[in-house]
């Protein structure tokens, strides 16, 4: 009896299915949408093409350039790109609080002649 | 291909997904796994599949061999040409480079330095089939008569790139018989959202502060932003290593493969023994099964043999002077708590130990980022009071405040949070109901989340992929 007191008791079987359930739909979601709607080609907050689909190859494949083309094109031109660019900058200004005056770097520092 | 990347996540893993799970037998589900971990490999560089196989193929034959000569004297014979072909591999591809810049540096030699591309996962996948063949010659397992089941182990895609180091015994009887069940799939999933959310949410935001405070001239940095970009990192470099073994072990999960722990919050430790009892588990408990048993030096003399793991233990996480320094030093601190002995240890009052395990740790880790031997010297002055550029404020403080929640978040991540909510659960129906759908929540919003910054982290490799 005490024995069966300590052992770990199971997730019910409806939990379980649940989790599984909303999970997969973030991920189907996300990954319908990301293979469906429209790419963009440039980018005007970044003042840039974006990456393209390259055109395949057995050359480009064995020397690696076509995958690795392909996975620039495929998180490079991600469907509303620069809404999700805002965002993400959104997010990050939220990671803390401002101080008056202090200074906000982007980026590696610069060297400094001391 | 990297798991924190959108290629992967929603192009790469679906397509896995749903061919593992059309077929119902296993052998079919093996082929699926071999041809896709294949295909995953060969993304970006096809040519390293080649080795990967011909590994596979030459210890498949080791195994062989061990398994069919009933002399010792041949078995033996078999694991030294074994030993000899993968120690041969790492040599060549991981430190060919390494020792001849060296020769050339002490012996002012002009000797031509290979310059090749390290193969991503090589540490790794080498240091399994060592212990395949170990374990085959110690009989511990019968050697695999399939050669796919023995490819299947060497190339299983999740812990192929960054481990864990699994143990041909802890998969061998999923390997041909294995079921995934409701709970293994949820189980599998949930880790796998938690490993993705401590890559991108975690350690790629943390690496963007220490490379604010080390990006640039490591010359010009102050104290306090010396102290602060190194804390940083020892955050970032938990997250990004524990971050991949959890989704490792997570899709593993998804499977039907029971990976073995590799992370056991090693920054609640309370000595350096501890924390390698708690970091990187799989390569620890490596050294300790196939090094240290091997008596290079005699029985009696464990000191040498424990400098020899952990000289090792450097040496494997990459070709340059500071991992070796980086392994030796740990050595020595192993040794010195070792001398002390347990029970004097223990003695020690808690929190002393607890501020002196972090401040090795976080100095180790300082060891560990500067792979330039002279940058690391300005590193080492820079926490001291020697540092020409003062103690800094300003910019640091700017930076804190900038930051402050997700250093906070990170810091409370180092904690066993699943554990303790997963006990929480077991008080009653009504706990577990609300802490189960809470943590469905929550991972549903982790998982959108860490899409969304990945959109911005396309080149946020994780960093054991270099070992």
């Amino acid at each position: 009896m005490e024995q069966q007191e300590k052992t770990v008791k199971k997730t019910p079987r409806g939990l379980v299915i649940f989790n599984i359930v909303a999970i997969l739909a973030v991920f189907a979601g996300i990954t319908v949408f990301i293979n469906t709607a429209a790419r963009p080609t440039v980018s005007v907050e970044e003042k840039r093409k974006l990456a393209s689909c390259p055109r395949f190859t057995i050359e480009s494949y064995f020397s690696g350039e076509f995958t690795e083309k392909f996975s620039e094109y495929y998180n490079d031109a991600v469907p509303m790109r620069s809404n999700w660019k805002a965002i993400i900058a959104e997010i990050r200004s939220n990671f803390g609080i401002e101080i008056e005056g202090g200074a906000h770097f982007v980026g590696p520092l610069p060297e400094i002649e001391r | 291909m990297v798991f924190s990347s959108l290629i992967f996540l929603y192009l790469f893993l679906p397509i896995c997904l749903v061919a593992y799970m059309v077929f119902k037998p296993v052998k079919a589900k093996n082929a699926v796994l071999i041809i896709l971990s294949l295909a995953f490999y060969s993304w970006g560089e096809p040519t390293r599949v080649a080795f990967l196989i011909l590994s596979a193929v030459v210890n498949y034959f080791v195994g062989l061999g061990i398994g069919r000569f009933k002399q010792e004297k041949y078995q033996k014979l078999c694991l030294a040409g074994g030993l000899v072909f993968n120690i041969g591999m790492i040599g060549v591809f991981k430190y060919s480079g390494f020792i001849m810049r060296n020769i050339n540096s002490i012996f002012s030699a002009d000797l031509p330095v290979p310059e090749i591309v390290l193969m991503a996962g090589i540490s790794f996948y080498t240091f399994q089939v060592i212990s395949y063949i170990v374990d085959c010659y110690w009989g511990k397992i019968q050697p695999q008569k399939n050669f796919f089941k023995l490819l299947l182990y060497v190339c299983l895609f999740p812990q192929l790139i960054a481990g864990p180091i699994v143990r041909y015994e802890t998969i061998a009887a999923e390997i041909d018989n294995r079921k995934t069940t409701l709970e293994d799939f949820s189980q599998g999933l949930t880790r796998f959202v938690v490993g993705l959310s401590k890559k991108v949410l975690l350690a790629d935001q943390l690496f963007r502060i220490v490379e604010d405070m080390f990006g640039g001239s490591i010359g010009s940095v102050t104290i306090s932003g010396s102290w602060y970009g190194i804390i940083l990192y020892s955050l970032y470099i938990y997250f990004d290593f524990s971050g991949y073994s959890d989704i490792a072990i997570g899709l593993g999960r998804i499977f039907g493969f029971h990976f073995n722990e590799n992370f056991d919050h090693p920054y609640l430790c309370k000595d350096i023994t501890e924390f390698w009892q708690r970091w990187h588990i799989s390569l620890g408990s490596f050294f300790r099964d196939y090094l240290l048993p091997v008596t290079f030096f005699g029985r009696r003399n464990k000191y040498l043999s424990l400098f020899l793991v952990w000289l090792c233990t450097g040496i494997w996480h990459g070709a340059s002077w500071n991992y070796i320094l980086w392994g030796l030093y740990y050595g020595l601190f192993i040794l010195l708590e070792t001398r002390i002995g347990k029970k004097n240890m223990n003695k020690i009052p808690l929190v002393i130990r607890h501020i002196y395990s972090k401040f090795v740790i976080i100095i180790g880790f300082g060891i560990f980022y500067f792979e330039d031997i002279g940058e690391l010297g300005l590193f080492f002055r820079n926490i001291t009071p020697f540092n020409p550029n003062g103690w800094g404020g300003k910019f640091e403080l700017s930076s804190l405040c900038a930051n402050v929640y997700l250093i906070a978040a990170a810091m409370i991540c180092t904690f066993p949070l699943m554990k303790a909510f997963g006990k929480l659960s077991q008080k009653n129906d009504a706990a577990r109901a609300v802490i189960s759908v809470s943590g469905t929540i929550l991972c549903m919003g982790l998982l959108a989340l860490s899409s969304i910054m990945l959109v911005d982290a396309t080149t946020d490799a994780f960093l054991y992929w270099r070992f």
